[in-house]
């Protein structure tokens, strides 16, 4: 009977520290929990459309666990807004939902210290188009403008063939004028 | 008679203008809708999780792109498609994955200018991608012609490592505006994989 609790002892022990080491080989890093609970409490289909968006913005900035917590706790209430017929469309929410999603956005980007701006498109494609920029420590970490397909046949600026012309039409005036002024004192 | 010597000091006004425009602001730090600077590679003070690939900053030059064949070689590719990027090289969309995660990689760029050749890029041809991690093989599998509108080849996939490189289309429109885009739909065929969180 000893030998029996002395062999069920050891096993035990080797048990917990096997679990005692290897635990923070499985623990989560706060980016992941959050990233977690993104998969577990939004719409499946929004989750995957936006996930390397998310994955991309959270690599740029390191995450406490104190402040994956609060954000997760912000992932929850959002998902209580959030419905799997309306998605992400913030046009299907009402004002108030609108305001209640952003306040929690607020709050995420207020832990996290991102800043965001929102301004008219550098390049729109439709009128009234908007840029929303996330920046933390001055320096942009990502920039949403809605359009999944860019424009990318901008034509070359105008700017550069107007001065090439000016200067062109200036100098050629130049050198009329002054050769006219060379025949008229030759003769 | 002042004219000639007023017309003079314009065109050479012009001419510094143009010098400055092409050399000065093209070798500025870039600057975003902010009007913040830009990095270049992965010079971040954020510590990456283990085994995932290097901090790339947004707006920072992450990789060189060559197609075989085309006479454009080494085109910069940017991390974030803006409008101010796409006049410095090709843009990676911020919704797409890197080298070596094993999902969709989307760029685009001027058909004007980086991608003017893409049209013409047969099936079976090679690109190769050196990032700041590793050097990338894709193989051209298919092409794909969609409207502007549809964005549904872009999105996620994150099932194997592809590329998508896209532009307006077509080349030569006479003038029209372009409505369409043509892809290059390409495979991974050599480079290392990295872990993702998703």
């Amino acid at each position: 009977m000893k030998k029996f609790l002395s062999i069920v002892s050891v096993c035990f022990l080797l048990v917990a520290m096997m679990v005692a080491i290897a635990t923070p080989v499985f623990a989560a890093t706060p980016k992941e929990e959050i990233l977690a609970a993104a998969k577990k409490y939004f719409p499946a289909e929004e989750y995957e459309k936006h996930l390397p968006t998310m994955e991309n913005v959270l690599q740029q900035i390191e995450v406490t666990a104190e402040q994956a917590e609060v954000v997760i706790a912000n992932i929850e209430n959002v998902s209580k807004i959030v419905t799997e017929e309306k998605g992400f469309s913030v046009s299907e929410y009402s004002e108030k939902e609108r305001e209640a999603l952003l306040k929690e956005l607020d709050v995420a980007c207020e832990t996290l210290e991102i800043k965001y701006e929102i301004k008219p498109a550098a390049n729109p494609t439709h009128k009234g188009d908007v840029d929303c920029v996330f920046i933390v420590e001055d320096k942009p970490i990502a920039n949403l403008d809605g359009d999944i397909v860019k424009k990318t046949d901008v034509a070359e600026s105008t700017v550069n063939y107007g001065l090439i012309l000016v200067a062109a039409v200036f100098a050629a005036a130049a050198a009329v004028v002054a050769l006219r002024g060379k025949k008229a004192t030759s003769c | 008679m002042l004219f000639p010597y007023l017309s003079a000091i314009v065109a050479w006004g012009c001419v510094v203008v143009l010098l400055f425009q092409a050399f000065v602001m093209d070798s500025q730090a870039y600057r975003l809708v902010t009007g913040r600077e830009y990095s270049s590679g992965t010079d971040s003070t954020v510590t990456p999780d283990e085994g995932h690939i290097p901090v790339i900053p947004f707006g920072s030059q992450w990789a060189t792109l060559t197609v075989d064949g085309w006479k454009k070689r080494d085109i910069k590719v940017f991390f974030g498609d803006t409008g101010d990027l796409l006049k410095k090289g090709a843009g990676m969309w911020l919704n797409s994955r890197f080298c070596g995660q094993n999902g969709k990689l989307v760029l685009s760029a001027h058909v004007t200018s980086y991608f003017s050749e893409l049209e013409t890029t047969p099936i079976g041809t090679l690109i190769t991608m050196d990032t700041v991690y590793g050097k990338y093989v894709y193989k051209v599998v298919d092409t794909h012609i969609f409207h502007k509108s549809d964005g549904s080849l872009l999105m996620p996939e994150d099932s194997e490592d592809q590329l998508i490189m896209y532009t307006c289309y077509p080349k030569n429109n006479n003038r029209l505006p372009r409505v369409k885009r043509m892809a290059l739909i390409c495979k991974k065929v050599e480079g290392k994989e990295w872990k993702t969180y998703g």
